[in-house]
């Protein structure tokens, strides 16, 4: 239970190196499962992983740092969904211009994009990152029976969408 | 990781691919890489210069320390050239005008542990600490007799280089896994004088779970690597090269114990989880167990009312409630008021060690200072709303 926080900058630098390996493109993803923009996820990138380098907990392990880390990302993206002052534009060095993928009708991509909120959510973590229930429950702050029936409606409402191809 | 579900998705197979296309371009890693690299050195040095308390009596522990380092090389160790600070000045700068002579003899001098490599000395001059808490001082020359050139020293005085490096203590490994042990710490490079041809590195650690064993007396074993100056681009190679330094660590601990038995409130660490953690686990009382202070730390052990029940399953991953427990139960705030009415506030950034007791927790965390403090000027100590008098 202890966390070591960056030394030199040499230090600072090879953590830095190893958490945007490891996470950076599963903050970028779930970003875009919440905002369903790519605009703000180098920012709420730099934050989180910001905070990660310079307050984070003691980790007990990978999985522990992991989940960590989406927690944190889920919160920014929230504060950022309820900001009053969300932005509208950024600068474009602000930006990462990540790559994302093209979005068409018919797509299970688009299908999903056009889901809630809380489904897209539980739909990434379940069938993306491999979270059971019990766990997204814990991340997402909701019971177990709330995961289950957004998992159940998000299955219902894709099968709709996609013209029930399983 | 695999997903293990009864209820299929439609096209899951699909869904996973479109989301594995969405990633980051190398250069936009990169450019992040050196973002949050700046952005934590710079938030440590913050941290390190928080405290706005006389610093003509109080030194940053940088400074402080570096300034032992000058010092005692009068005592015969020869590794800077430059001007050299008397030990009557010395201390009459870092105390005042009452020396507090105690202190000094604490110091360790691990005298003629210098490494030369590409014509760079890399010397270990100076400890300070205590039983779980130790603070050491390298200093880094140039055998030409040259200052180092183009390092502008960032607001606060730290300089913008570092080495990669990896600094061990050797603990007998039934000590190791008896006790969990783990070292949490920092390491900063300041210039005692511009005009010489050194540098300083202060390098500190701090063990939550030592038990019964102390760092004083084992060995230290510091390697360092290609120092770099870091800036816009690319980082610059100073000098290139290995330095490996071994030395025991020969310092009289400098704490003091402290009475014992007061009750204090635990603090929440992450200012997001304040909310919540309060929902479930404050306010958590505490009480103390063993106290000591050093000039560079506090070391606090103590019995908090609240069950250690953790949930993690078999997956290993720690569930948000154990996260929180954790926090909550680590949560250490200290301010530590001086005779001149200053304060030096310091936390314990949520390292420590927690162990289940039934409905108690007993729990240990070490929480090093920003700048050495002479113990004869401290008035109290207040943990978690709880003063204690010296």
């Amino acid at each position: 239970m202890r966390q070591t926080r960056p030394q030199s900058h040499a230090d600072a630098k090879a953590q830095a190196e190893r958490l945007v390996g490891t996470y950076a493109d599963t903050i970028l993803r779930l970003s875009y499962t919440y905002l369903h923009s790519t605009a703000d996820a180098e920012d709420i990138c730099q934050t989180v992983l910001l905070r990660a380098m310079t307050s984070a907990p003691a980790f007990s392990g990978p999985e522990h740092e992991r989940a960590w880390i989406i927690r944190i990302t889920i919160n920014a993206c929230k504060d950022l969904l309820r900001s009053a002052a969300r932005r509208t534009t950024v600068a474009l060095e602000a930006t990462g211009e990540p790559e994302a993928p093209e979005e068409s009708d018919g797509t299970v991509a688009d299908a999903v994009a056009r889901l809630p909120h809380d489904q897209r959510e539980a739909v990434y973590l379940h069938y993306y990152e491999g979270y059971r229930i019990s766990e997204i429950a814990s991340l997402v702050g909701a019971s177990e029976a709330a995961v289950t029936k957004r998992l159940s409606r998000a299955r219902a409402a894709l099968r709709h969408m996609l013209g029930d191809q399983s | 990781m695999t997903t293990n579900t009864t209820d299929s998705m439609p096209r899951v197979d699909e869904y996973r691919t479109s989301v594995d296309q969405l990633h980051f371009s190398d250069e936009a890693k990169a450019r992040m890489v050196e973002r949050l690299a700046a952005a934590a050195v710079e938030d440590q040095q913050k941290n390190a210069y928080v405290t706005p308390v006389h610093r003509r009596r109080h030194l940053p522990l940088a400074a402080a320390v570096s300034a032992l380092a000058i010092t005692l090389a009068l005592g015969g160790v020869a590794y800077a050239t430059g001007a050299l600070v008397s030990l009557p000045q010395f201390i009459a700068h870092l105390f005042g005008n009452e020396p507090q002579v105690e202190i000094v003899d604490k110091i360790g001098r691990p005298v003629g542990v210098a490494q030369s490599m590409s014509g760079v000395t890399v010397s270990a001059d100076a400890i300070i600490g205590d039983k779980s808490n130790v603070a050491v001082v390298f200093s880094v020359a140039k055998d030409d007799g040259t200052p180092f050139e183009g390092i502008e020293p960032l607001d606060g005085g730290l300089l913008p280089v570092g080495f990669s490096e990896s600094i061990d203590v050797d603990f007998p490994l039934v000590t190791k896994i008896a006790q969990g042990m783990g070292a949490t710490g920092s390491s900063y490079f300041y210039d005692a004088d511009p005009s010489d041809n050194a540098i300083q590195l202060v390098e500190t650690r701090s063990y939550d779970d030592l038990g019964n064993a102390s760092l004083v007396g084992r060995t230290m074993t510091a390697r360092f690597e290609d120092l770099k100056l870091y800036g816009e681009g690319e980082p610059v190679v100073l000098a290139k090269g290995r330095w490996s330094l071994s030395f025991p660590l020969n310092y009289e601990d400098a704490s003091i114990e402290l009475p014992i038995g007061q009750a204090f409130e635990l603090a929440t660490f992450h200012e997001d989880d304040v909310a919540n953690t309060k929902d479930e686990f404050a306010p958590i009382q505490a009480t103390i167990d063993k106290l000591s202070v050093s000039p560079i730390a506090l070391h606090l052990s103590y019995t908090a009312n609240q069950k250690a029940a953790w949930t993690s399953g078999e997956s290993g991953q720690m569930s948000e409630h154990d996260s929180k427990l954790s926090d909550a139960l680590l949560g250490v705030r200290v301010a530590v008021s001086l005779t001149d009415g200053t304060t030096v506030e310091a936390e314990s950034y949520g390292g420590g060690a927690i162990s289940a007791d039934g409905d108690v927790a007993h729990c240990e965390t070490n929480i090093l200072f920003s700048q050495i403090l002479d113990l004869s000027e401290v008035a109290s100590i207040t943990i978690g709303g709880t003063t204690i008098e010296l």
